[in-house]
């Protein structure tokens, strides 16, 4: 999770649990949804004016009621749809598709996997890496790419940047192949 | 000796001895002195962070710094430590004419200090190392990081500088005073505790001129 | 000299010879303005943090009315912000944390070591100068102008997207810090230095240990926060970034300098607390301190052990987990000293002499809200725990048993211990103890209930909140009045024995300590004759059979 202002934190009393989102940094929540059903979800890192009116449901429903509500009311575009756009519109997919004549590396599958580092070591791909490399591509330099990418740092707005690593995490193997 | 005025120090009314009142004062100024590094010790953990978060962009901004301005300027503070601790020397011994040219000499040197780090900051508007200045384009525009690196050398330095001020106005106050007659006779004490303070930002200066200057390098 | 006949001095009768008291050394408002008399200074300070304390509870009246319909329909959105903002910055700089150590510190401190004043008396008055203009500087900017980023002032909430006054009230909070540091700096040395002959650490009221432990964080925690917000106000006016992630800066090395300080804070308000309560107990079960010795190094214990323990204010902001781990332990290790303490004084009351006058009755008071406030915090340090009640009212609910239950009620027992030196005059008991016990009441009527919502899941600074919680709301709302009229009492019967209370002897409550051997109140330089310590501290007569 990331904040594209100020300091929020998502918190789910039902769950006991919360955590933070920072601007700048990514932070991690998970939790094992085991009851269906739904949940009041509030901000409660002192946000502005409006904090507290910044809350929502969380809805937690079966797998099968998951797929209809898929299909008749998710209209509105994904995260990563989202991201597919600001792909295609920033340029990146120019050198980072499969048969680009710019030596890039491939981002399919990437998320999670341990990436071998110029000058020795490993660091894996996560969403601060990824983000990361993309704002700061100079640091933590690919051991066999030569680093021609420019840095993104100030030119990509903080909600297009999000969408971007939401649209890289969640391309898959499959897409390459 | 003519000139070898009788020292000691004016008994103030909340004490019971003057050696009760020297040990005040100079346990006063000495917990002064651990504020204010502590004050300072909030920078250095700054200088630290960004160094580890934007090691590339530090070591960039740090190449902009005048290394040898702040070279000199430390001989130049170290020189008017050696001339203040010739004040306390010769407060002890009573010379109160040689103590007043002392204090001066210490004065003229944290001027002399005080005018390259006007220069320095002069050098640095001109090759356009000033990023806070909205209308001022900045040299290493591409690097925000390498800004908040200048920042914290502004904030660092012009915080020295405050106290080098202070401290040149408090020791030109204190020389005017000495001058009087029978001034080592009632507040000799003065002397000794001021020299606390300059010798401080001394210290405060060599370690501000170490982490920002030379560590990054 | 024999230890008695050195307790039991009576002061001289007044007589031309002997000096004025300090009250009434001279009547103009210059002598008052322009005084460097430590226990002018103390009541300087007094009036000026009763009329902040009022300014920060009529805040908190309309917070607590605010939240009685779940609408929030009674102020906007807005304004709630400012009114909770108000009561922070104005209860947490300006009262709770000058509250005892600039009055009952500035009073009592040299009168308790046998010193004529502190080592720097107009260095003193410098600081409540300092305060002054800090203090009413901020006030105006946050009734006027309205700040609303709370008491914490997180960037980048405050750096960039807050709207409102921030600079000012920075400014104001950074100069009432110096303020701090010159009031710690003038205890520290005047404690290692004026001591009256005889008068070895080990012989110190607890009141003095404390209020030297609570120097020394002064010294070293406040300028950490004045440098962190100097950086903010530069942040705001120049940009410079070093708490803005747009800029490549990091929000949460604020958090980390602001938390170095304001966690030692917390011990600056409960630290001197605990010395009031040290000073009651013993004088109202008229039994020495139960393991004296043991008491002074737990204070210090806790002066250093909370120098490591901001981290808990992060355990949810993706701090490392290794690091949540270490904070948590060093969290629970705090209950240790404070532990130490509570038996103590428990073990003071066990088969002493007792009378529950109203001193009596808040100290007993303290050690009840105090344990609550220390147990849920040991909630709090639990990393699991913490996960669900962080930021909510369960936290709210703690600090103010901390806050409110611990040093509020230790500043009243103290006003009503030490009013009779102060004034001259003792207050009425009867209403005192009504007031004692209506405070007790109304505290926690008002903030237990926070308890269970913040368990329930209500978040803190919440405005609009969902209709379930709004019975507890209005439980906590209604006891908010009770705890308003125990407050009212105290400010009117006080001020009436100014002028009406029955004059008080120099020691109306057969006490031990230096402070209860000169006059009631007591002469411009504190002693007519200068005090010689050659006796233990609290030695009330042992009984018989008894062992200390």
């Amino acid at each position: 999770m990331i904040s594209q202002d100020v300091i929020h934190a998502l918190y789910i009393p039902a769950l006991r649990i919360q955590m933070d989102t920072i601007p700048g940094r990514y932070t991690e929540m998970w939790f094992k949804a085991d009851k269906a059903g739904s949940f009041h979800l509030f901000c409660s890192e002192y946000c502005g004016t409006d904090h507290s009116e910044m809350d929502g449901t969380l809805t937690i429903m079966q797998p099968a009621d998951y797929q209809t509500w898929l299909t008749h009311a998710a209209s509105s575009q994904t995260l990563v749809s989202a991201g597919e756009t600001v792909f295609q519109s920033y340029g990146c997919s120019a050198c980072h598709r499969a048969n680009s004549t710019v030596k890039a590396p491939s981002l399919a599958g990437l998320y999670g996997k341990p990436v071998p580092l110029e000058g020795g070591g490993t660091v894996i791909a996560d969403d601060s890496y990824i983000r990361d490399k993309i704002l700061n591509p100079d640091a933590q330099k690919i051991a066999g790419y030569k680093q021609t990418m420019p840095s993104y740092e100030g030119k990509i707005p903080e909600d297009d940047l999000i969408r971007l690593v939401a649209y890289i995490k969640a391309s898959k193997d499959s897409a390459h192949d | 000796m003519s000139d070898r005025a009788a020292i000691g120090v004016e008994l103030a009314e909340q004490f019971t001895d003057v050696a009760q009142q020297r040990r005040a004062a100079t346990l006063g100024m000495w917990s002064w002195l651990l504020t204010e590094l502590l004050l300072f010790a909030a920078l250095f953990l700054i200088a630290l962070v960004l160094r580890i978060l934007h090691p590339d962009s530090v070591r960039e901004a740090a190449h902009h710094l005048k290394f040898w301005i702040g070279a000199t300027n430390t001989a130049v503070l170290i020189c008017s430590s050696l001339t203040m601790s010739g004040a306390i020397v010769t407060s002890r011994l009573g010379w109160q004419r040689a103590m007043v040219r002392c204090m001066l000499a210490t004065a003229a040197l944290g001027s002399l200090f005080l005018v390259f780090k006007g220069y320095e900051y002069y050098q640095d508007y001109i090759e356009h190392m000033t990023p806070f200045l909205a209308w001022r384009p900045y040299e290493l525009s591409g690097d925000r990081a390498s800004q908040l690196y200048v920042s914290l050398y502004y904030v660092a330095t012009a915080l020295h500088a405050f106290h080098l001020t202070t401290g040149v106005a408090i020791l030109l106050g204190l020389a005017w005073q000495a001058r009087a007659n029978g001034y080592l006779q009632r507040h000799q004490n003065r002397i000794e505790i001021y020299g606390l303070y300059w010798h401080f930002i001394d210290l405060m200066w060599i370690m501000v001129f170490t982490i920002i200057y030379v560590m990054n390098r | 000299m024999t230890d008695v006949a050195m307790r039991e001095r009576t002061p001289p009768p007044a007589t031309l010879d002997r000096p004025l008291d300090y009250l009434h050394d001279a009547h103009t408002l210059r002598s008052w303005l322009f005084t460097i008399d430590h226990k002018r200074i103390g009541i300087l300070y007094l009036i000026a943090i009763t009329a902040f304390f009022i300014i920060g509870a009529v805040a908190a009246g309309l917070v607590r009315l605010a939240l009685v319909v779940p609408d929030g329909q009674i102020f906007t959105n807005d304004t709630y912000n400012k009114l909770f903002t108000i009561h922070g910055v104005v209860m947490v700089w300006f009262f709770l944390i000058p509250s005892i150590p600039a009055t009952f510190g500035n009073f009592l401190l040299p009168l308790m070591i046998g010193a004529k004043d502190l080592a720097f008396p107009r260095l003193n008055l410098l600081s409540w100068y300092v305060f002054m203009t800090g203090a009413v500087f901020t006030l105006a900017t946050v009734v006027i102008g309205g700040v609303d980023t709370g008491w914490t002032f997180y960037a980048p909430l405050s750096t960039t997207f807050s709207n409102t006054w921030v600079v000012p009230a920075l400014i104001g909070v950074i100069v009432v810090g110096f303020s701090s540091i010159l009031t710690g700096l003038n205890f520290v040395v005047t404690v290692h230095t004026m001591r009256a002959p005889g008068m070895h650490w080990f012989r110190m009221p607890i009141f003095v240990w404390t209020m030297y432990a609570t120097s020394l964080i002064f010294l070293l925690a406040t300028p950490v926060i004045t440098m962190a917000l100097i950086l903010l106000v530069m942040e705001r006016a120049f940009g410079i970034g070093v708490f803005d992630p747009a800029l490549g800066g990091d929000p949460v090395l604020f958090e980390h300098l602001f938390w170095f300080y304001s966690h030692p804070a917390v011990y600056i308000m409960v630290l001197p607390g605990m010395g009031v309560i040290s000073e009651i107990i013993p004088a109202f079960a008229q039994k020495k301190i139960f393991g004296y010795k043991f008491i002074c190094y737990a204070t210090i214990g806790l002066a250093s052990i909370t120098f490591f323990v901001w981290g808990h204010h992060m355990f949810v902001n993706g701090q490392s987990e290794y690091a949540s781990l270490a904070f948590s332990f060093l969290s629970f290790a705090v209950a240790v000293p404070s532990a130490v303490k509570v038996y103590n004084w428990t073990a003071t009351i066990h088969k002493g002499d007792i009378h529950l006058d109203t001193p009596m009755l808040y100290a007993m008071g303290y050690i009840g809200l105090f344990v609550l406030g220390g147990l849920t915090g040991l909630f709090l340090a639990t990393l699991a725990i913490d996960e669900h009640i962080h930021d909510t009212y369960f936290v709210v609910a703690h600090f103010h048993y901390i806050m409110v239950g611990g040093t509020m009620l230790a500043f009243l027992g103290g006003l009503h211990f030490w009013w009779p030196k102060f004034t001259g005059r003792m207050y009425p008991e009867v209403w005192g103890r009504i007031s004692a016990l209506l405070i007790f009441l109304g505290f926690n009527v008002t903030f237990f209930p926070q308890f269970i919502l913040g368990y329930l899941g209500m978040p803190r600074r919440y405005h609009v909140y969902p209709h379930e919680f709004q019975l507890l709301n209005i439980l906590s709302s209604a006891g908010s009045t009770i705890l308003a009229v125990g407050y009212i009492f105290p400010m009117i019967y006080l001020l009436w024995s100014l002028w009406f209370g029955k004059r008080a002897p120099s020691d109306p409550w057969n006490a031990k300590g230096l402070e209860w051997t000169t006059s009631s109140p007591p002469p411009k330089h504190n002693f007519i004759v200068p005090p010689i310590v050659d006796f233990e501290p609290y030695d009330y007569p042992v009984k018989a059979g008894e062992s200390v």
